[in-house]
């Protein structure tokens, strides 16, 4: 990772510049690595009241020095998409209301865009904070086709990765199917979204236990497990509106951790990440955050 | 006059007839197995699916059609090497068959000249399973007309042709054991559906009335009747490859008003294509037809329809996936041929190293044992090979390693197969569930 791309990661990277040529001596620009995290203990419930003591980074199994970190409600641009494919059809009017419903639980500064995928990818809603925009716009009733899921997240990684404005990236998938129709592959797709610092969170609706279903959730869960986002799967469509308020609630309440990395050096090896937390009184506490990156 | 892309004709009372034009293809099934023998022997076959002009029957379903063999075509070099190399001293030769005739509703046999452009062997027709995953009860309409179309599309084939295109398995099993032997007849399969194109004008009669104007819109999910203009390969036709699909069955609003005519035109692309590979990963594919030209029309209107059923052989294992993703699946019986030849083998090498003496009486052993090379043998060249074996030991295990190697290699190991569409292929395609502006013409 090679640039700061959030406005608190610029702050500290200024100051520290400032600092160096306030002393005359020389000139050095700090290098930061931004997480996105979601505390939650043992019995899943989220835990958003612990301090920066309670934090340890490591990168490689090395301790890391926390440069950054910040509890508050931070702006977030969110690409949301919506899975438009054939077998869509029937769930696309209670998931258009559920994604509206994820935005007005979001945070008012924060700014959303609608992809639909099927057989191809549509920007339809370009960057808005503006929900009349996004309740227009939003609705589509041409369900047909396959799921190129993966291209879909290649596309909004690019456009989200290039037009926001936030501090924080994000993205919110809605699929019922596996990918069966795209060029890009998951793991591209993940180590995509953990260079452009962008966290992706999924529902799938997948209904039963057939092999197809177990692996649709398989790559659901690893997309976001290791992009630091969350994966759910209502067992009814009635669910998604309640699980995507809840996810909106969980951004809100995510910490903001940045840490200027020891091995400073840009070789293109892929930096392992872990973040633990502890605090008196909790225990089992897990931290969701993206697993790594690449030094490039 | 009434005709589809060609001129038509007028009777001598003046009145306009009904022509099937130039190019339109005929899809017959053979109605009886037949040992092909001679250029010029007759057959004779039924036509698989009513033939439509514009908004009226032409011809119906199940019609008698004459025809004769055309010409016997060599193999080619490789299918005649392959099939040496498999004991068959006999290879299939080409078979080019043409129609010459067709009995129409009337009793009348009317003359046709058609080139038979494609074929499909025991054609059973691949329909998407129910697609929706959300079974709230929501858009009951069409999820009914779904399940209706569904139905329909399975219904034709256990119709009085279907019974046709599916020989009994004794029937298959019978010609799999002819077919081993070194020389063999060769066979017409019945039910075999041919694609015999028109290649003059087919006047079928008067047309009675005008032909009524295209008024209204297609229903969202409706499900189109139509033929594959392009052929697709899932190793040749990459993504963005232009698709054509032609309209084969006029489709009528609820009140009976022409919404969409035969004849009209759909435009679209390939949007993936994966190619089979090694191990036995089977190609796939993949694609979505967004505009549609309606006959007389002079620009084309948006549409978006997918893949809903496709007629194919039940020897190419195609499948669909509930959203018109056309797969390829892999017959687990593959494993039964390289399993019985590496028992096979197994059991010519330890009879070998069990001839020696007899473990009783230490007498030399020189009777036939059940797993004596010939059996091997079967599986590398045939019932040659296993002639061979009986005679000699060696050339028997000889053939018996090989047979492994090209069963194991051509079930297991070796490239897995393409999905192929031929052009002429019927199809039907379902509407997404948006409105359609029809450009009257």
């Amino acid at each position: 990772m090679n640039r700061v791309a959030a406005p608190v990661a610029l702050v500290v990277a200024s100051a520290v510049a400032l600092a160096a040529q306030q002393a005359g001596t020389f000139r050095a620009v700090t290098r930061l690595v931004l997480l996105q995290a979601t505390v939650v203990d043992g019995r899943g419930a989220a835990v958003t009241d612990l301090d920066r003591t309670a934090f340890t980074v490591y990168e490689n199994r090395k301790r890391q020095p926390i440069e950054v970190f910040r509890r508050e409600d931070v702006p977030v641009s969110i690409g949301l998409l919506i899975d438009n494919s054939g077998s869509m059809r029937t769930l696309r009017p209670k998931v258009e209301a559920a994604a509206l419903a994820f935005a007005r639980a979001s945070n008012p500064m924060d700014e959303l865009c609608v992809v639909n995928f099927a057989d191809k990818v549509d920007l339809d809603v370009p960057f808005t904070s503006d929900l009349t925009v996004l309740e227009r716009r939003i609705a589509r009733v041409d369900s047909i086709g396959g799921t190129a899921l993966w291209d879909a997240l290649d596309t909004a990684q690019s456009y989200v990765g290039d037009h926001a404005t936030r501090p924080r990236k994000a993205l919110l998938v809605i699929t019922d199917g596996n990918d069966n129709a795209s060029v890009a592959r998951l793991t591209s797709v993940v180590r995509q979204a953990q260079h452009r610092e962008i966290v992706v969170h999924a529902v799938g609706l997948f209904g039963g236990d057939t092999a197809k279903t177990v692996h649709g959730r398989r790559d659901l869960e690893q997309l976001t497990r290791d992009t630091g986002g969350n994966a759910y799967f209502p067992v009814a469509t009635d669910q998604i509106g309640t699980v995507v308020v809840d996810l909106a609630r969980q951004i809100r309440n995510q910490y903001v951790i940045a840490y200027a990395p020891l091995n400073t050096a840009l070789d293109g090896t892929y930096r392992a990440i872990q973040v633990t937390a502890a605090s008196p009184g909790k225990d089992h506490l897990e931290v969701r955050t993206r697993r790594g990156y690449l030094a490039n | 006059m009434l005709a589809t892309g060609g001129r038509g004709a007028e009777a001598a009372d003046g009145e306009p007839d009904v022509v099937v034009a130039t190019g339109r293809p005929l899809h017959v099934l053979l109605d009886r197995r037949t040992a092909v023998k001679r250029v010029g022997q007759p057959i004779t076959g039924t036509l698989a699916d009513a033939v439509f002009v514009y908004d009226r029957l032409a011809i119906p379903k199940g019609a008698r059609v004459n025809g004769h063999v055309e010409r016997l075509d060599p193999p080619s070099r490789r299918a005649r090497a392959q099939a040496l190399v498999g004991g068959d001293f006999s290879p299939h030769r080409r078979i080019v068959l043409a129609f010459d005739s067709v009995v129409l509703a009337d009793g009348r046999e009317a003359p046709v000249a058609t080139v038979v452009r494609a074929a499909i062997a025991r054609p059973i027709r691949q329909v998407t399973p129910a697609a929706g995953g959300g079974g709230d009860g929501e858009h009951g309409a069409i999820r009914a007309r779904v399940d209706a179309a569904a139905a329909e599309a399975k219904a034709r084939v256990h119709e009085a042709v279907g019974a046709m295109r599916q020989p009994g398995r004794l029937q298959r099993l019978k010609a799999t054991a002819i077919n081993l032997l070194p020389y063999h007849p060769q066979f017409l399969d019945a039910g075999t559906m041919y694609a015999a194109e028109l290649v003059s004008p087919l006047d079928v009669g008067a047309a009675g009335d005008a032909a009524r104007p295209i008024a209204g819109t297609p229903a969202p999910g409706t499900v189109l009747s139509a033929r594959l203009v392009t052929p697709l390969d899932s190793s040749k036709t990459p993504r963005g490859t232009p698709v054509e699909a032609i309209v084969t069955e006029p489709v009528m609003s609820s009140d009976g008003q022409l919404v969409v005519p035969e004849g009209t035109r759909l435009i679209g692309e390939v949007t993936f294509a994966k190619t089979a590979r090694h191990l036995h990963r089977n190609g796939a594919l993949r694609f979505l037809f967004e505009r549609v030209e309606f006959p007389e029309a002079s620009t084309p209107a948006p549409l978006l329809a997918s893949v809903y059923s496709v007629e194919s052989s039940a020897d190419d294992h195609i499948a669909l996936d509930d959203e018109g993703g056309a797969s390829v699946t892999n017959s687990k019986t593959r494993f039964i041929a390289p399993a019985l030849a590496v028992i096979a083998l197994r059991a010519a090498t330890r009879s070998e190293q069990d001839a020696d003496f007899n473990d009783v009486t230490g007498a030399p052993e020189t009777g036939t044992h059940v797993g004596n090379p010939g059996v091997g043998a079967f599986f590398g060249f045939g019932l040659v090979g296993t002639a061979l074996g009986q005679v000699a030991r060696p050339v028997g295990l000889g053939f018996a390693v090989f047979g492994v190697g090209r069963t194991v290699y051509r079930n297991l190991l070796g490239k897995g197969r393409e999905v192929v569409f031929q052009a002429d292929t019927p199809l039907q395609l379902q509407l997404a569930p948006a409105p359609v502006t029809n450009p009257v013409p």
